[in-house]
């Protein structure tokens, strides 16, 4: 009987043993996976007991924080299409997105804190983002597009950082869940954030893209003579006219380009080529989407290769299949006003730990400034700032000119869908001889650049201006 | 086997004069201090979850809602106390290792629903009562063998009252509870004791015409047809408990205590293999001509196939456990309330997710002690019929657990047995004190004989005159009992 009582329990003790086995395998094995498996309800709640870090523009402004629900709150509603919103059932989009490691706490400085904070059962803390977003200058620019559908973006060229970046009409991203059908079926699209989202026939401030390049591939200088008598020209029975037509038959490319003479660019289109074309605007970023902190779309300068030479022509002058986003605009601008190379444009300036009583904490990470490349020489940049000076001087784009400084810009009037109004563009850079600024105006459906767009650039400059001062 | 044959009619001549040298050996205020010291350590599981809880929940040590494990601290102490004034020479082990599981179990029960933490103490409270009542009360365990028969009818009684006048107190839809003055009541927990005491005396009994069979079938042989009435009657009874109760826990347990019983006393293998084959086909046979088997048995072999509805607490549960992860997401940090009734059924998880693979490992662990110290108990106790019990009570406990964590982690289908001493639950708690009452009882009776033998050994080195066949008595083999 003895022996058979240490059967039994040789029998327990295995069986006690499968038993921690299975439950090793349960926990260590199969856990992981069903720790963050869709279904875990503990997912949201690990969430909910985050304290989700805040984002802030460079001034510490607070733009976005956290309620003490957990709920995210916007007070900048100008920003709500760049910070993006936060739904469990539909994702995380813009600056939530992007930063949401930082500001969850999961990654950085933080989390080694954070790792002792979840030791001691105290939630867990996410980072500060700081926005590069100046508050002023965001404000005229918000104040400026009003409540016109359209998109403004203000950047630094000297490093690449955004200081306003407008998309209008902007997004609340308080309560998306239950607006979640409405905010789909908006035509107004307040889903995209435009000034990276939005795609744009650029018009004639394309002609900055083609204008440099035909400088840096010496097809054309400054001062070559050119002719528009006649506001139009046929090419291969395609009819191409002037928005408005030059004051004087014959003048000089760089009339040319202040005056937007359509006809002009249609040939300097065709003389450049689709290969050179094609090179340069991809020098500039075009063709891809742009890097970027938040979700850019690809722009693209045309769908179809090779292309014909009505296509090329209008593509020279901004029409033709050509897809631009504001920001690759003022990507363009701001390579021109930086001497030739292109600088990557970023939002998110520094991610730091929370601070102690008001004071901000200790920076975490912090953007650096870089370049995408050279698009054009450094001569060839210098000559298209004159050209953009003398468009504001003497063409178009005189509205944007602002007392005491010099201004460089183009305005662009670009066919949208027929029978709409067209989009009305306006670039501008600033101080013309050591520019700090670019600007980008857009407004859908505006019609004329140079009266719906490029008034709205002045205010704007004046302040980005003085936000920049050295 | 001869020779244990040889040493139990010893023993029974033991059983015959012993009662008087017990009494006179009794000596009031033995102390205990092995148990003092294990019993401190055995609070500590439970005494630092109160702690930890208290910093969570960011309440004083002294919140209302910390009372019952205090309660159970002193209820323990003060158990132990009695077995010192009572001169109790049982297991100093045995107290302990219980008191860290019900430790564990209440605090458990403080952490998942406060609310039932008095409930908790007040069923500990009743069942250390029982436990304390049942080893120092003035009685001994052969009374049980001698009385089998008159047990087994109250065990049938208590059946047969459950299946006319059974209740359905917490709607799961099963009537397995006996109403009494707005208590309820859970024979089988009763039962289980009840059995185990019965077999053992009816095996010891009837083992030599049960092994002793002339008749084969084909190679194996057959055991005197009227003995085999036993063993058909337990498989009878627990299909009818898994048919009529839908009692998979309850049938599997008394099955797998029977069939242990049945190993430890005949010793041969082909009964329980046969007797494994039997419940297997009749199992089967159920899953397929009963739909509540055929459901419970789908859902655990695939929960995937209905995540948000009946396999919902196994697909939670499992969420549960694989969150807990080797360290576990600390006490009272966890979500083990999102799995239904964990703290009746899915107490293991809970633990296992929120002291993670350490604390439910550590939990077996305890289990596996408590089993081994049982058992090694069952292997020197002197007497067939102290074996067979002993060995029938720490069964009962051990697949107790099995069941019921070989059902949490899907080892088995669900069911609704509980984890002894832990899970919430007053009539499981009472008859799992009982089983611990009776063990300290036997190992105490046991180490009464022991010093009564070193007693007369004493004598007669001292010359005084004793008959031969007594010095056979002494235990063959090195081994002692300890006070352990």
């Amino acid at each position: 009987m003895i022996s058979s009582i240490r059967q039994v329990g040789n029998v327990f003790l295995a069986l006690l043993a499968v038993l921690t086995a299975l439950v090793g395998y349960w926990q260590v094995v199969a856990g992981p996976e069903l720790a963050l498996a869709p279904g875990n309800p503990r997912l949201a709640q690990d969430e909910r007991r985050v304290v989700r870090g805040r984002i802030l523009d460079r001034k510490g402004r607070v733009v976005v924080d956290s309620a003490p629900d957990g709920n995210r709150t916007l007070h900048d509603l100008s920003l709500g299409s760049v910070v993006g919103y936060r739904s469990p059932r539909y994702g995380v989009t813009g600056v939530e997105r992007a930063e949401d490691a930082s500001l969850a706490g999961r990654t950085g400085v933080a989390s080694v804190a954070n790792a002792f904070r979840s030791l001691a059962q105290v939630p867990r803390q996410g980072a500060d983002v700081y926005l590069t977003i100046d508050p002023a200058v965001q404000a005229i620019a918000a104040t400026a597009l009003g409540t016109s559908r359209g998109a403004i973006v203000v950047m630094d060229v000297r490093t690449g950082a955004i200081l306003a970046m407008v998309s209008q009409p902007s997004l609340d991203t308080r309560n998306v869940d239950e607006r979640w059908a409405s905010l789909l079926g908006d035509e107004g699209r307040p889903l995209i954030n435009r000034p990276s989202q939005g795609l744009y026939v650029p018009g004639s401030t394309f002609k900055v893209v083609t204008a440099a390049a035909a400088l840096d591939a010496g097809i054309m200088t400054p001062s070559t003579p050119v002719t528009d008598a006649t506001g139009e020209t046929t090419i291969d029975g395609f009819r191409i006219t002037d928005a408005e037509k030059p004051p004087r038959p014959s003048f000089d490319f760089a009339h040319a380009f202040a005056w937007s003479s359509n006809v002009v660019f249609a040939e300097v289109g065709l003389k450049l080529g689709e290969a050179r074309l094609r090179e340069y605007s991809s020098r500039f970023g075009v063709g891809t989407a742009l890097p970027f902190d938040l979700d850019t779309s690809a722009t693209s300068l045309s769908r179809t290769s090779p292309m014909p030479a009505p296509l090329l022509a209008s593509t020279g002058f901004g029409q033709g299949e050509l897809l631009l986003s504001p920001l690759q605009v003022a990507v363009i601008g701001a390579t021109i006003a930086r001497g030739g190379d292109v600088p990557r444009p970023y939002i998110i300036g520094e991610v730091r730990e929370l601070g102690t009583d008001g004071a901000m904490g200790a920076t975490v990470r912090r953007a650096t400034p870089t370049t995408l490349g050279v698009a054009v020489s450094a001569s060839t940049a210098g000559s298209m700032r004159a050209l953009l000076g003398l468009a504001v001087e003497e063409g178009f784009s005189q509205a944007a000119a602002v007392p005491g400084v010099r201004v460089g810009g183009k305005t662009g009037t670009a066919q949208s869908v027929s029978g709409q109004p067209d989009h009305a563009w306006f670039v501008g850079i600033a101080p013309l001889d050591a520019p700090r600024v670019v600007v980008v105006v857009l407004r859908e459906f505006g019609g004329w650049g140079a009266e719906a767009a490029a008034p709205l650039a002045r205010p704007v400059l004046e302040r980005a201006l003085a936000a920049t001062v050295p | 086997m001869m020779a244990v044959g040889s040493r139990s009619l010893l023993g029974d001549v033991v059983s015959q004069n012993r009662t008087q040298g017990a009494t006179r050996r009794r000596r009031w205020l033995r102390p205990r201090w092995v148990e003092f010291g294990l019993l401190m350590l055995g609070f500590a599981p439970g005494l630092v979850g109160v702690g930890v809880l208290s910093s969570v929940w960011e309440r004083s040590l002294l919140d209302q809602r910390f009372w019952p494990a205090y309660g159970f601290v002193i209820a323990f102490v003060v158990c132990h106390l009695v077995l010192v004034v009572a001169g109790t020479r049982s297991s100093q082990l045995l107290l302990p290792l219980v008191a860290c599981l019900a430790g564990i179990g209440i605090v458990l029960v403080t952490r998942l629903v406060p609310a039932l933490a008095p409930r908790q103490l007040l069923w500990i409270v009743l069942g250390l009562s029982v436990a304390m009542t049942v080893t120092v009360g003035p009685w001994e365990t052969y009374l049980l063998s001698r009385f089998k028969y008159s047990i087994a009818v109250v065990g049938i009684v208590l059946v047969a009252l459950t299946l006319v006048a059974g209740t359905d107190p917490n709607g799961s839809g099963d009537r397995l509870w006996l109403g009494l003055g707005g208590y309820v009541f859970q024979p089988s927990e009763l039962l289980k004791v009840l059995l185990v005491v019965f077999l053992a005396g009816y095996l010891v009994e009837k083992r030599n015409e049960l092994t002793q069979s002339r008749r084969r079938i084909w190679v194996l042989p057959l055991p005197p047809l009227p003995h085999l009435l036993p063993v058909a009657a337990m498989w009878g009874f627990c299909l009818l408990l898994l048919i009529v109760q839908r009692d998979l826990g309850s049938a599997l347990l008394f099955y797998g205590v029977f069939l242990t019983l049945l190993h430890v006393a005949l010793g041969r293998v082909w009964y329980v293999i046969v007797s494994i084959g039997l419940f297997l086909g009749g199992a089967t046979l159920c899953y397929f001509l009963f739909a509540h088997v055929r459901l419970r048995v789908e859902i655990w072999l695939d929960p995937w196939i209905d995540p948000l509805g009946r396999s919902f607490q196994i697909v939670q549960a499992m969420y549960s456990l694989g969150s807990g992860g080797l360290f576990g997401r600390g006490f009272g940090n966890g979500y083990p309330l999102y799995v239904p009734a964990t703290h009746t059924d899915y107490s293991f998880v809970a633990l296992a997710e929120e002291a993670g693979l350490l604390g439910a490992v550590g939990l077996v662990l305890i289990y596996a002690v408590l089993a081994t110290h049982g058992l090694s108990m069952a292997i020197e106790a002197r007497q067939q019929y102290r074996q067979l019990l002993t060995t029938g009570l720490v069964a009962i406990i051990v697949l107790q657990v099995v069941v019921i964590v070989g059902g949490n982690l899907r080892l088995i289908p669900l069911t609704g047995v509980t984890l002894p001493f832990v899970s919430y639950g007053g009539s499981s708690l009472l008859g799992s004190f009982l089983v611990v009452g009776l063990l300290l009882r036997i190992s105490h009776e046991e180490q009464m004989d022991q010093a009564r033998r070193d007693d007369r050994r004493l004598l007669l080195e001292q010359g005084v005159s004793l008959k031969a066949s007594n010095l056979s008595r002494g235990r063959e083999g090195p081994g002692r009992t300890l006070g352990l």
